[in-house]
Formats: C-alpha cells, sequence, structure tokens
C-alpha cells in the first residue's frame, strides 16, 4: 500500500476525503483486504484514544477464539441475502429507488390530501346552493309564515303582523321581540316591492336575506342576530329610494291574523 | 484521559458523505461496505450500549443484533440524518428492549418459575464474561497506544489528538494549528501510521492475530 493510499484511508475515515475519491477508495476497500486491516486498525486506535472498549477481533485468549463484534455480523449477515439482491444493482436504479421512496411517497400523500380537500370544497358548495335554492323558492311566495313564541307581548305580536304593502320589514325585524315559548304567532313578512326598493332584483335579495335571517334568528347566538339585523337596516335605509316608515312600531298598519295554535318549533323547522 | 459524555454523537458533517458512499454501496448489494461501518464504529456502539447493559460481553451481544437489525433496516435508511445518529438509536432501542426483556425473564423466574433451566441461563447470561486475559490485551492495547502517542512529536499529536478527542474537523485543527488543511491531513496519517506500527508489534509479539484487529 502506497503512502498516497494511506494518506487517502486516512482522510476517508476522518471523512475529508473529497467524495469523488471516496467511491473510488469506498470499492477498492471492498477487494483489499490490508487496506480493510487497516481501516480497522484506524478505528482501533480511534477507541483506544477515546477510552473505548478495544477487544481485538481473533485475538487468542487461551484456547477459545474470541471474535469481535465486526466479525460475528459479518458471519451473521454473511448468509443473508444482500440488499439489492433481485433488484437491479446498477447506481441509477438505486438512485432511483431512493428518488422515488423520498419524493414520491410524500407528493402521493399530498395529492391524496388535495383530493379530499377538493371534495370537501365541492361538497359544501353544493350545500350551500341547495340551502340558497330553498329559499329563493321560499321568496317566491308572496308572504312568509313564520310561527314565534311570545304570547305574553300582545303589542309584539300584534306589530309582527305586518301588511305586505309596508316597508317596515326591515325595522320590524330589527325590532323582532325575544323568542319564548307559549302561544304561537303567525305573522307575515311582505314581499318586496320593486317599485319602492329601486332595483328588482335588489329588492328581491334583501327580501331573501330578511326571511332567512327571520327563520333562523331562534337559534342565532343573541349578540350575532343582533349584528346582523343591524346590518340589514342599514343596508336598507342606504338604499335612497326605499321609504322609511315616520311612525312608531307600534302604530303601524296592522293585519291580523287568526292565531293557530301549532306545536312548538323544532330546530330547523321554520321556514 | 479526558472521557467526553457525548463524543459519540459529534458526527462531523462531512462524515455523512463518507458514511454515505459505504451506505450506499451497502444498498447495491456490497456487504463488505458494511463491514466497514462495523468496524468503524463498534467500539463507540459497544461503549454507547455499556451504559445501560452493563457488562461488556452482553454489550457485544446487543452490539451485535443492533447492527444485523441496521443492515436489514439499511434499504429503508433515506438519509435524512446521519448514519450514526440512526445506528444509536437502534442501538439505544435494542439495549433498552434487551433490558426489558430481561426484567420480564427475571420477573417469572421470581415468581415461581418451573423452569430451572432459565434460571441457570439467566445467570450465566448476566455474567460478564471478560475473560482476564481478554481484559489484559485491552489494556495492552490502551498502553500501547498511550506510548505511542507521547512519543510522537508534539505537531502528530496535537493532530491526532484533536482530531481523535476532541473531535475537531481538519479544517477547525488547521485553524487551531495555524497550517494548511493539506498539513493537518499529513500529520494526522503519520501519527496514525506510527501509532499503528506500534501496534502490530503488540499483535506480533503474540498478544493476537496481526491481521486483523478489531
Amino acid at each position: 500500500m502506497s503512502e498516497e493510499q494511506g494518506s487517502q484511508l486516512s482522510a476517508m475515515y476522518d471523512g475529508e476525503l473529497p467524495q469523488a475519491e471516496c467511491e473510488l477508495l469506498a470499492r477498492r476497500l471492498s477487494r483489499d483486504s490490508a487496506l480493510k486491516a487497516q481501516w480497522s486498525r484506524y478505528a482501533l486506535i480511534g477507541a483506544a484514544i477515546r477510552g473505548e472498549p478495544t477487544q481485538a477481533a481473533g485475538s487468542v485468549v487461551g484456547k477459545a477464539r474470541v471474535l469481535a463484534v465486526a466479525d460475528r455480523v459479518a458471519l451473521a449477515i454473511g448468509a443473508a441475502p444482500s440488499l439489492a439482491a433481485g433488484a437491479d444493482l446498477s447506481g441509477d436504479a438505486s438512485a432511483m429507488r431512493i428518488w422515488l421512496k423520498r419524493w414520491a411517497q410524500p407528493a402521493a400523500g399530498v395529492g391524496v390530501a388535495a383530493g379530499v380537500a377538493a371534495l370537501s370544497i365541492f361538497w359544501l358548495q353544493s350545500r350551500v346552493a341547495d340551502n340558497a335554492t330553498a329559499i329563493t323558492a321560499q321568496t317566491d311566495v308572496a308572504t312568509s309564515e313564520i310561527v314565534l313564541g311570545g304570547t305574553d307581548m300582545p303589542e309584539a305580536r300584534d306589530s309582527l303582523t305586518l301588511a305586505a304593502d309596508s316597508a317596515a320589514t326591515s325595522v320590524g325585524f330589527g325590532s323582532a321581540p325575544r323568542v319564548s315559548n307559549g302561544e304561537p304567532v303567525r305573522y307575515t313578512v311582505p314581499a318586496a316591492n320593486p317599485a319602492v326598493a329601486g332595483s328588482p332584483a335588489a329588492s328581491l335579495a334583501t327580501g331573501q336575506f330578511a326571511n332567512y335571517v327571520v327563520a333562523h334568528s331562534e337559534y342565532a347566538a343573541p349578540m350575532n342576530r343582533r349584528n346582523v339585523l343591524s346590518a340589514l337596516i342599514a343596508s336598507e335605509t342606504a338604499l335612497p329610494s326605499t321609504p322609511m316608515p315616520q311612525q312608531p312600531l307600534s302604530q303601524l298598519p296592522v293585519q291580523r291574523q287568526p292565531v293557530q295554535r301549532q306545536p312548538v318549533p323544532q330546530q330547523g323547522a321554520p321556514r | 484521559m479526558r472521557q467526553p459524555a457525548l463524543r459519540t454523537l459529534a458526527v462531523p458533517v462531512s462524515l455523512e458523505e463518507t458514511d454515505g458512499s459505504l451506505v450506499r454501496r451497502v444498498q447495491r448489494g456490497d456487504k463488505s461496505a458494511f463491514d466497514l461501518l462495523v468496524r468503524k464504529y463498534q467500539h463507540k456502539v459497544v461503549k454507547l450500549v455499556m451504559r445501560y447493559v452493563g457488562g461488556q460481553a452482553e454489550a457485544e451481544d446487543v452490539a451485535q443484533e443492533a447492527f444485523i437489525k441496521a443492515y436489514r433496516a439499511l434499504a429503508n435508511f433515506r438519509g435524512d440524518s446521519a448514519f450514526y445518529t440512526w445506528l444509536y438509536r437502534i442501538a439505544i432501542n435494542t439495549a433498552k428492549n434487551t433490558i426489558g426483556s430481561r426484567e420480564r425473564r427475571m420477573i417469572s423466574i421470581e415468581g415461581g418459575g418451573e423452569d430451572g433451566d432459565e434460571s441457570y441461563d439467566l445467570a450465566d447470561r448476566l455474567q460478564d464474561n471478560a475473560t482476564p486475559e481478554a481484559l489484559a490485551m485491552t489494556d495492552e492495547i490502551r498502553d500501547t497506544v498511550n506510548r505511542a502517542i507521547a512519543s510522537l512529536p508534539e505537531d502528530l499529536r496535537t493532530a491526532i489528538v484533536l482530531r481523535e478527542l476532541e473531535g475537531l474537523s481538519y479544517e477547525d485543527i488547521a485553524a487551531t494549528m495555524s497550517c494548511p488543511v493539506g498539513t493537518v491531513r499529513s500529520r494526522i496519517f503519520r501519527a496514525r501510521e506510527a501509532i499503528d506500527a506500534r501496534l502490530r508489534e503488540v499483535f506480533e509479539g503474540g498478544l493476537g492475530r496481526s491481521e486483523e484487529v478489531g
């Protein structure tokens, strides 16, 4: 073994040999037993300096041959198939296999996650579209009937039955009484008047939204309900051509209808 | 001599490249490349495992098992961490499993197990079977290395100690010793050659075989 080769081996042992030289020397180490023995002695020297166990391989103690770990491991894996058995042993194939393990598996995981997310979004959108269709169908009817509790508030009950041609729809919603269990009150939500609201589409949308809010206000948190209704009132007042009532809510014209006993509304039932 | 506690984990970045070359060769089916890795790290692994299992004989058994496990799992080693870091985890897990199985066997024996042979086997396994001759040889190797280091010129001694004991890279050693990296590489090689010559004398003198050393 030349001095240059020994110097390369020493540097490779320390991880200080350039990659290209390292590959070449690793190939030579596989065939050259003298180089391999020197590699082992470098390991032994380092272990001795660091105070690590330095039991020598193949040493003869009495008549027993004491094997070192490396010899025993070599015996154990000697009969085992090599890691690349049955596979293409070329460097390119190995690199491709490693590349696939490193990148293809995470990419497949990301793809599955994206697919699930896309399906979820599609499903949610279809749900929203179904709800919008149901609300639109409701507002096509001239009046919407909503059952509320509150028999202990007769004035409020009266004020909740509003004339169809009244522009006080939003005012009525904004001051809607709290729902309580008791005798239900039927009242009428007027259909939007395109002539009053200016744009027919805007009026229709406002009416749909108003109906939706009223229908679901029973299940909303008080603060959220108040905020939504306040915003609705503000948007209504912002329309320039929308006439607002000049009289108190309690004095608005009321269209009384016979009260019908109905069961206490269940969750999701009122529309 | 200084005994750093966590020096076994101080693997320079460049070592990953060297080990990576050998690992890739093993993954391509070259078993002898794995033998080089075992020879390089067996001392560290045995010392590491001895913290858990006690005696050196049992530690060698556990280390052997850990290396075999590592070989079987090497096909799935992706190189996300250094090879020794990965091997370190396998060795610790193997040692812990060994302790766990030993304790379970101990409990079954204390609980009135019928198997007297098992009791004998356990006692046999717990015994550290390092013979006085083996211990004497270990001491002689260490003494030889220490004497060889002491007889080295100052620059060689400093270079090899900074490398092996402190785990410094060639670049750091060069900065410490105010010399080029090539000089450091040459000094470390010459120091190893000098120590190796002393070691070969010892082995050829009768304590062990001269061809293969641990």
